[in-house]
C-alpha cells in the first residue's frame, strides 16, 4: 500500500483523546482510536497549537496536558493527553484503553522501544498526579474521572525515550 | 481496461484517504494536513503519493 503522506517536521505532538464512556477510559479522534499526530511550530505555543486543533477538528477540550517527550518518527515527540466530554465523541471511531506496564528507562539510556498504549499508560499515571497535585486539574475532571484516575499510579511529566 | 489516469486516490498515514481529479484530491489533501495535522503539505509532496485508481474502484 502506497504509505501516503504523513507529518515530518522535527516537533511533532502526539495527542490521545480520551473521554469517560461510564466508569471506562476509551482512547478517540479524528484519526480513530489511535494516536493523533500533529506538526508543531516554533511560532506558536506547543499546548496552543494543541488546544487550538482539537478544538477545530472536535470541539472545546476539557483538559490539554502535556505528560511526556520522547525521540520518535526522526523528530521529538511531545505526547499530551486530551480530554474531552462524551458529547464531542460523536461519530469518531472509540476503543477502551487497556492497561500496559510503562516503557523503563536505563539509569543512563532510553527505553530500547516504546508502544504507544505504553505513552497513553504513562500520561493517565501523569494524570492521575495532577488530579491529586494540580487544582486547575482537579477541577476539570467530573468525580468519575477521579474515581477512575485513582486506579492509576501517580506519576509525574517523564522522558520516555 | 487500464487505470483512468484522471483519478486519484491520496491516502494519509493517519487512515484518511480521497479519491477524484487531480485537483480535487490535491485541495482535499491539503485541506485535511492543515486541519488536522498542522501540516502544510506541497503539491508534490501530495502527488507524490497520489496513484492512479480505477474508476470501478473509486
Amino acid at each position: 500500500m502506497q504509505p501516503g503522506i504523513d507529518v515530518a517536521g522535527p516537533v511533532q505532538a502526539e495527542i490521545f483523546v480520551v473521554w469517560l464512556n461510564g466508569e471506562r477510559v476509551e482512547l478517540t479522534g479524528p484519526c480513530g482510536a489511535a494516536p493523533w499526530i500533529i506538526e508543531l511550530e516554533s511560532a506558536e505555543h506547543p499546548v496552543a497549537s494543541v488546544e487550538r486543533i482539537v478544538r477545530d477538528v472536535i470541539g472545546p477540550a476539557s483538559l490539554v496536558h502535556s505528560t511526556s517527550w520522547r525521540r520518535d518518527r526522526d523528530a521529538v515527540i511531545l505526547s499530551f493527553i486530551v480530554v474531552i466530554g462524551a458529547e464531542l465523541r460523536g461519530a469518531m471511531t472509540s476503543a477502551p484503553v487497556e492497561r500496559l506496564a510503562l516503557a523503563r528507562s536505563g539509569a543512563t539510556s532510553a527505553p530500547t522501544s516504546v508502544e504507544y498504549g505504553q505513552v497513553l499508560e504513562h500520561g493517565l499515571r501523569h494524570l492521575a498526579w495532577l488530579a491529586r497535585d494540580d487544582a486547575a486539574v482537579a477541577a476539570e475532571l467530573s468525580p468519575a474521572w477521579r474515581t477512575v484516575l485513582a486506579g492509576y499510579v501517580p506519576e509525574p511529566f517523564r522522558n520516555l525515550g | 481496461m487500464g487505470p483512468d489516469l484522471r483519478l486519484l486516490r491520496v491516502r494519509c498515514a493517519c487512515g484518511w484517504e480521497t479519491t477524484g481529479s487531480e485537483r480535487d484530491v490535491l485541495a482535499a489533501a491539503e485541506e485535511h494536513g492543515l486541519r488536522v495535522h498542522n501540516m502544510r503539505a506541497t503539491r508534490d509532496e501530495i502527488m507524490a503519493t497520489a496513484v492512479p485508481v480505477r474508476r470501478e474502484q473509486a
